[in-house]
């Protein structure tokens, strides 16, 4: 007969195996109860050897105590490893897709339009300016003979007019933000500083023209206003809007209601200057008009032109978002695709 | 206006390029919209001679050509029949690359060898079409390069003219310019002519009536003249110029007032009765045929030019049929005149007529200058052809002083400009203008300006007229000084709207902005949904389509159209809004316009939702969005009653939103009539806010205790007939007592299982005391007083599960 601690040595072996490959938890538990549990096949041997002598009793317990306490351990291990994999095989099915759609609503789009003349407003109100509106059914004198545009005079030709059926005739659609120069400085005495948004109306319509568009018109009165502070202001407008590097040039030009005029062009953001469709290959695009206004208009709202200086400037919403986004069609803006709109 | 640089240096022999000339101008105010070579793209093509022609042998429509450029002949195979032999013509030889991009190459055309092309004026570049090859006059060179020989080596400007600078419409007056660019002399073209013939005043007579609208009339006499065609190079440039060459006294006017800007006009004296002129207007209305054919209808008061019987001419806008130069006139009393602006743009207008001549009238036509133009006319066609001038002129008003004074100070326009300007720089550029400076004592000046600078009036056209001519570039850039700016009630508008539309977004819809006129037609036909009175409206007076007569009274229909278009690109979840104004008539100020916020939600509810989305919106979605939108805009209290006065609504699924005792807005679902009448087939709600009757100032919060003292939660579930309003028995149950803080509508249904006309309701209510913990029998009093009020007062049922 074997010695009998390699009699359990061997059984310990047995058990070993019986739990390294249990598959499942259960495989596990069955391996116990075969080999080391109450019943199983060390305890039965146990039983066996009561009739040893004390001396070999002791060893063979020692033997089997030992063998014990590895099989708990190994059992524990398995244990471990038999329960993480079934939690990974559980999570595998519970796992969320982090690809999916989270659950919002989905967001809306911004019109560019409102969006551009937003950043506009906000960038002249930080440079001081404040929020002025007014009708846009406007009285003829308002949008014209208040602005040094008298009746029968050429410049009413700059802007076709919409004309409102009404007895006496003498209501518009006003043609540009500029009325509300006139509005304001009849209720307010300098300084004022203003910038009045809004949207214009003229009787034109193609792929630059819409006959309903948008002017943010602004202007500044005071004891010492010059030319040289509207270069200044516009300058820092620019830049804030078109960002750095992006020269400007003021070219003299004619409004009724200011002078001396000008014109402002940026720096082509198409081509930088060398020349292309956008610019019509003279490296400059025309964003905005301004000047110094005109003292004729003082005289309408009671303003001493030897004591206040101001200018004046306006510029077309459309014309600086066409140029932003590179859209070519105006009308793009009036017909409110989502497809257009989402692009935004 | 087209400026050939040619004609441009017989004014002003500037040392400046085209290039040079286009930026000048432009910096200085004259914009120069284009600069172009005319003879681009015609380096390859000379001028040749056909020999001889003949047919093609293999092609009827083809002819056969030997020509010759003085060195070689080439055959050349030609499609074109209006030549002959002998004819001298426009020849691209083999390598030559046209203006039109055409590259000519050697060729076998049906057969037979071409070694080059005769050219088309459309080939070349000169015309939209051309019926034939370009056939030169005999004289012209052969062998010498096309360009030149056709009087295309030249350079072609276009000019935008400000409404202000009438005097820069002409070849003088863009010279004139640039002289005062750079400092160049401006030359005055030769108009010295010797009058031989009988005296002007025995065989012609004028007079001006009405002379505040005519203040001066120059005119001359020339007999023994023949029309015929003008020199070539004349009819060459008028064409560059856009005019159409006629005969030698038609162009000859069309010639001076592209050169001087001054309109003429030249009368068949034998066709004028009596041989008399006379300015005035026209005291009724008459029917009167203009040189264009057209029968006129002219209003009294109008300015006519009459002869011994009537109307001759439309004074400063057009002459008329019955004195027009013929083939036969060989009497020709030429005029110049100045008439008064205002009177000719309201002819014009009243007419739906302009001219060159009433365009420039219009802007203003130097009074000075008539006599000279009208001799300078006549200078030049003596260099065209033989007659006699009639000895002396009518020159009525030219004793007159046209030449203006105005005062300047150069220290204001270093007050307006924000540059310093030294009195010597002041008066180096006024005298570049050809102003005269008279510097007086103080810094006070006199400046005489000539009489075509109609719009230096003011110190303050002077101020322009400086710093324009020193440079916009040369003034500095400094920051305006800051008076106190004020706040107003804009900005918070401003902000207020912006807030609500990124609220919007951020809810999922996106922003439209639609036009604010609509069509009056389609606002009528379905007048009856939409509640529209035709008489409310406000009608544009010239609307510039159909589609957009009337201004809009509410924002519905675009936002409808807005749906209907995006179905049919095939999308179905639209919510869309809009900030802008309605407008309408009112009793108070005749007519308002008033901003809104509205909204369009078409589709399910919650779009792009993966699960449970697909539920379509319902009243609710929308009334929620209308609710949110009034608390973000601070509009407290307001309250939703059934709508009695929005026909465009579904009157069982829509309300009205009442605050102190205004309607402040509509929500509800959209009829379904008009629904189908755009071919919609869902259901859309919609909502429109009057924004500025919502806004209210902020209400600042003020602050309460936090309660210490745990809450208790009763739920309760109650059928009631469908008619009773849940929002009125959750406030009253809310007035109950101070305890109940609160309570939320968990669930809401009908259906077989509670019977018909009944709906079930539950609620959670939270109660809550400020100043101890609620006992059983507290809450439990509570709850009792709650069963109460929903039984006897809203014929509620408690239902037991």
């Amino acid at each position: 007969m074997p010695g009998t601690t390699e009699q359990i040595a061997l059984l310990a072996e047995e058990g070993l195996r019986a739990i390294s490959s249990a598959k499942t938890e259960s495989d596990l538990l069955d391996a116990k109860g075969r080999y080391f549990g109450k019943k199983g096949a060390i305890s039965e041997f146990l039983k066996g050897v009561a009739s040893l002598a004390l001396e070999e009793r002791k060893r063979v317990g020692a033997a089997a105590n030992e063998a014990r306490t590895n099989l708990e351990a190994a059992f524990a291990r398995r244990l471990e490893e038999i329960r993480e994999k079934e939690r990974r095989a559980r999570e595998g099915f519970d796992r969320v897709d982090v690809t999916l759609p989270g659950r919002a609503p989905a967001i809306g789009h911004r019109h560019p339009i409102s969006r551009t003349l937003t950043e506009i407003i906000a960038i002249f109100q930080r440079l001081g300016f404040s929020v002025r509106g007014g009708p846009e059914i406007e009285k003829d004198y308002y949008n014209f003979e208040a602005l040094n545009i008298p009746k029968d005079h050429p410049a009413r030709d700059m802007q076709d007019t919409f004309y409102i059926d009404w007895p006496g005739g003498d209501l518009v659609l006003r043609t540009h933000t500029s009325p509300i120069q006139i509005r304001t400085m009849e209720t307010m005495s300098p300084p004022v500083r203003v910038i009045a948004p809004g949207a214009v109306y003229r009787c034109d319509s193609d792929v630059t023209h819409s006959p309903m568009f948008h002017q943010v018109e602004g202007f500044a009165v005071d004891r010492s206003i010059t030319m040289a502070d509207l270069k200044g202001l516009l300058t820092e407008f620019c830049r804030m809007m078109f960002g750095e590097g992006k020269p400007l040039r003021f070219r003299p030009s004619f409004f009724p209601f200011t002078e001396p005029s000008a014109e402002v062009d940026i720096r082509c953001v198409n081509c930088g200057g060398s020349g292309c469709r956008v610019c019509k290959d003279s490296g400059w695009l025309e964003i905005l008009g301004c000047g110094m206004i005109d003292p004729a208009v003082y005289g309408f709202v009671g303003y001493d032109p030897e004591e206040y200086t101001g200018f004046a400037f306006g510029m077309g919403v459309e014309r600086i978002a066409m140029l932003r986004h590179g859209i070519s069609d105006i009308r793009l803006f009036f017909e409110n695709d989502l497809r257009f709109l989402s692009q935004f | 206006m087209k400026v050939p640089c040619s004609w441009l240096r017989e004014f002003v022999d500037t040392r400046l390029s085209p290039r040079e000339i286009q930026d000048a101008l432009t910096m200085a105010g004259v914009e120069v919209s284009s600069c172009r070579y005319l003879g681009e793209g015609m380096e390859d093509v000379v001028v040749a001679r056909i020999l001889d022609m003949g047919p093609h042998p293999s092609a009827e429509k083809l002819s056969l050509c030997r020509v010759t450029d003085g060195r070689g002949e080439y055959r050349i195979v030609c499609g074109a029949r209006n030549m002959a032999a002998g004819d001298v013509v426009a020849l691209a030889r083999v390598g030559a690359k046209l203006p039109n991009g055409v590259q000519i190459g050697k060729a076998k055309i049906r057969g037979q060898v071409s070694e080059g092309m005769l050219c088309s004026e459309q080939e070349l570049g000169m015309a939209e079409e051309s019926p034939g090859i370009l056939i030169l006059p005999p004289e012209t060179e052969v062998g010498t390069p096309l360009a030149p020989a056709i009087g295309m080596a030249d350079w072609l400007l276009t000019v935008e003219i400000t409404p202000n600078r009438g005097d820069c419409l002409s070849v003088q007056g863009v010279a004139r310019e640039v002289a005062a660019i750079t400092g160049e002399k401006v030359v005055l073209p030769e108009a010295a002519i010797a009058g031989t013939g009988l005296p002007i005043g025995e065989i012609a007579s004028v007079m001006v009536t009405d002379t505040d609208l005519c203040p001066r009339y120059s005119a001359r006499v020339i007999t023994d003249v023949t029309i015929a065609p003008s020199p070539l190079p004349i009819q060459r440039r008028l064409a560059l110029c856009g005019v159409r060459p006629i005969n030698n006294i038609v162009d000859l006017t069309n010639y001076l007032l592209l050169e001087l800007g001054q309109p003429m006009h030249a009368f068949d004296l034998d066709r004028l009765a009596l041989h008399r002129i006379d300015v005035r207007k026209s005291g009724i209305a008459r029917r009167f045929t203009t040189l264009d054919g057209t029968a006129r209808e002219i209003l009294p008061g109008m300015l006519l030019i009459w002869d011994g019987e009537g109307p001759v001419a439309v004074a400063g806008v057009m002459g008329g049929e019955n004195t027009e130069v013929l083939p036969t006139t060989r009497r020709v009393l030429f005029e110049s005149a100045h008439f008064s602006p205002a009177s000719i743009r309201v002819t014009g207008r009243r007419l739906g007529l302009s001219t060159e001549s009433s365009y420039r009238f219009e802007r203003g036509v130097d009074p000075s200058g008539t006599m000279y133009a009208v001799d300078r006319a006549i200078h030049l066609l003596a260099g065209w052809s033989g007659f006699t001038i009639a000895t002396g002129s009518f020159d009525i008003g030219g004793d007159r002083e046209y030449r203006r004074v105005v005062p300047f100070r150069p220290a204001r326009a270093e007050r307006v400009i924000g540059r310093k300007y030294s009195d010597r720089e002041c008066a180096e550029v006024l005298a570049r203008l050809g102003f005269s400076v008279a510097e007086g004592a103080e810094g006070k000046w006199k400046v005489t300006v000539p009489a075509h600078r109609f719009d230096i009036e003011r110190e303050i056209d002077l101020v322009e007229e400086l710093a324009r001519l020193s440079g916009y570039d040369t003034i500095p850039t400094t920051y305006p000084e800051s008076g106190a700016p004020e706040f107003s009630p804009d900005d918070r508008f401003v902000a207020e709207v912006e807030r609500a539309s990124e609220f919007l977004r951020m809810g999922g819809f996106s922003q439209a902005i639609n036009f604010s006129f609509v069509s009056g037609k389609e606002w009528e036909k379905h007048a009856s949904l939409l509640g529209f009175q035709p008489s409310d409206a406000i009608m544009l007076a010239n609307p510039i389509s159909e589609d957009t007569t009337m201004m809009r009274p509410h924002l519905l229909m675009g936002l409808l159209h807005n749906v209907e278009g995006g179905i049919r690109r095939f999308q179905d979840d639209l919510w869309i809004f809009e900030a802008g104004k309605a407008f309408g008539k009112s009793l108070v100020e005749g007519h308002f316009e008033e901003p809104r916020l509205a909204f369009v939600m078409y589709g399910r509810r919650m779009a792009g939702n993966w699960s449970g989305g697909s539920a379509p919106v319902d009243f609710y979605d929308a009334k929620g969005v209308a609710e949110s939108i009034l608390l973000l805009l601070g509009c407290e209290p307001f309250h939703f009653m059934p709508a009695v006065s929005r026909p465009f609504l579904d009157p069982g699924k829509s309300s009205e939103i009442g605050k102190d005792g205004a309607v402040i807005g509509w929500v509800g679902a959209v009829r379904r009539e008009l629904l189908s009448a755009l071919e919609i087939p869902g259901a859309a709600y919609y909502g429109e806010i009057r924004i500025q009757a919502a806004l209210s100032f902020p209400r600042t919060p003020q602050f309460r205790a936090i309660p210490r003292y745990p809450p208790a939660t009763r739920d309760f579930a109650c059928i009631f007939p469908v008619s009773v309003p849940v929002g009125d028995v959750l406030a009253m149950v809310r007035e109950l007592t101070p305890e109940i803080r609160d309570t939320e509508v968990f669930d809401v249904f009908t259906g077989e299982k509670i019977g018909a006309g009944r709906k079930s309701v539950a609620f959670r209510v939270r109660i809550q005391a400020e100043d101890r913990t609620l006992t059983d029998a507290d809450v439990h009093s509570i709850h009792t007083k709650i069963v109460n009020l929903l039984e006897n007062r809203f014929g509620g049922k408690i239902r037991t599960s």
